[in-house]
């Protein structure tokens, strides 16, 4: 995993920020910008204590799981499955629109809106309070990665 | 300081299903390992570092020293003793970056070769094994054998820990080749009494 993240580390450019899935060692050996706390990984306040001045995202499924959350030091949520995805049918019916929009409403931090994401559903999220978008085989099925990406900064109002 | 003991427990719950790592190091404390590894390679996180903080607090309350196998981020939230590295973990010198000085780094090694470099890249112990045959992991090699542990004994500096199917049957043999301690897991996870088990083999290790 180290040898990945070097990689990736050192092919990205300065404006992308590497975030890595909650292995903190690997975080800091590879000078990243984070990590992100999926369901069932460490409590933030064990990982503020050795993770000082490095971003610390995490991933929610409820308003009361954002609140706390935000309440223990995350500087971003992820928020899904907002929209179904084949990744996550197995935890049931995806989360909404509505629920994105109580989260956001109710947190001051950024949260991004992630499961069964496309360009016509961006807006959606936005509109939301969404500050932007997370996904894995949104980006994959394409087979374009690149122009997948230019699309969806197009909807997020970024170009 | 680092403080490493003779006897060094690593709990593992696949080889059992009785106790939880928790258990095993309450139980550990209690007999007198002086040294308790964490060793969990499938569960989640979360999970694996609650128990690790409840038993690096246990460890600090009386002395022992408290090791996390293969997971330097876990040894670092749960504020561990150390880190056992095997040999498709953390490159040891990247896991002393993260851990400094003051904290022990073991290696795996099972040869010469392999021992000699972990010694070199600073590990402060050496795990070399498996000395008889082991159920608790898969071994593909041949058991190495008390006459291979002496020699190990004999070229490294830093102290190994001779593992694997180690018990009170042939922990006195393991001894006699002045290795420095003997790590265990099945023998006494896997026995009806650990507890009566942990004591009887720290008994023969020190010999009192």
């Amino acid at each position: 995993m180290l040898e990945t993240a070097l990689k990736i580390r050192s092919s990205i450019n300065k404006n992308t920020s590497l975030i890595v899935n909650e292995r903190i060692d690997i975080a800091l050996l590879t000078n990243s910008a984070g990590i992100h706390l999926p369901g069932n990984s460490f409590k933030l306040k064990d990982v503020i204590k050795v993770f000082p001045g490095k971003l610390i995202g995490k991933s929610v499924h409820s308003v009361s799981e954002a609140v706390k959350a935000e309440n223990d030091g995350a500087d971003y949520l992820l928020f899904g499955p907002v929209f179904r995805t084949p990744a996550k049918i197995k935890y049931g019916k995806p989360q909404g629109l509505k629920k994105l929009k109580k989260v956001c409403d109710n947190v001051n931090i950024p949260v991004y809106a992630v499961g069964g994401i496309n360009p016509m559903r961006i807006k959606k999220c936005t509109a939301a309070g969404a500050y932007g978008i997370a996904g894995i085989r949104e980006f994959m099925i394409t087979g374009n990665i690149r122009k997948t990406i230019s699309i969806y900064r197009k909807e997020l109002g970024e170009l | 300081m680092k403080k490493l003991g003779r006897l060094y427990l690593i709990t593992d719950t696949e080889i059992q299903k009785k106790y939880s790592h928790y258990e095993i190091a309450r139980i550990a404390v209690k007999a007198g390992a002086d040294v308790i590894q964490l060793r969990d390679k499938n569960k989640p996180s979360g999970l694996i570092a609650e128990e690790a903080i409840k038993i690096s607090r246990l460890c600090k309350k009386h002395n022992i020293t408290f090791i996390i196998n293969d997971r330097v981020d876990i040894a670092m939230v749960s504020d561990a003793d150390g880190v056992h590295l095997g040999r498709t973990d953390l490159p040891i010198r990247e896991a002393r970056k993260l851990l400094g000085n003051r904290k022990i780094i073991g290696g795996t090694a099972h040869n010469l070769a392999e021992a000699l470099s972990c010694q070199a890249l600073g590990a402060d112990y050496i795990g070399y094994g498996h000395i008889y045959p082991t159920k608790t992991k898969f071994k593909p090699e041949k058991p190495k054998g008390i006459k291979k542990l002496s020699e190990i004994v004999k070229k490294i500096k830093i102290p190994v820990y001779a593992i694997g199917g180690i018990g009170p049957e042939n922990i006195t043999d393991v001894m006699c080749t002045e290795v420095h301690g003997a790590a265990v897991a099945g023998s006494v996870l896997k026995s009806s009494d650990p507890a009566k088990t942990l004591k009887n083999l720290r008994k023969l290790i020190y010999g009192c």
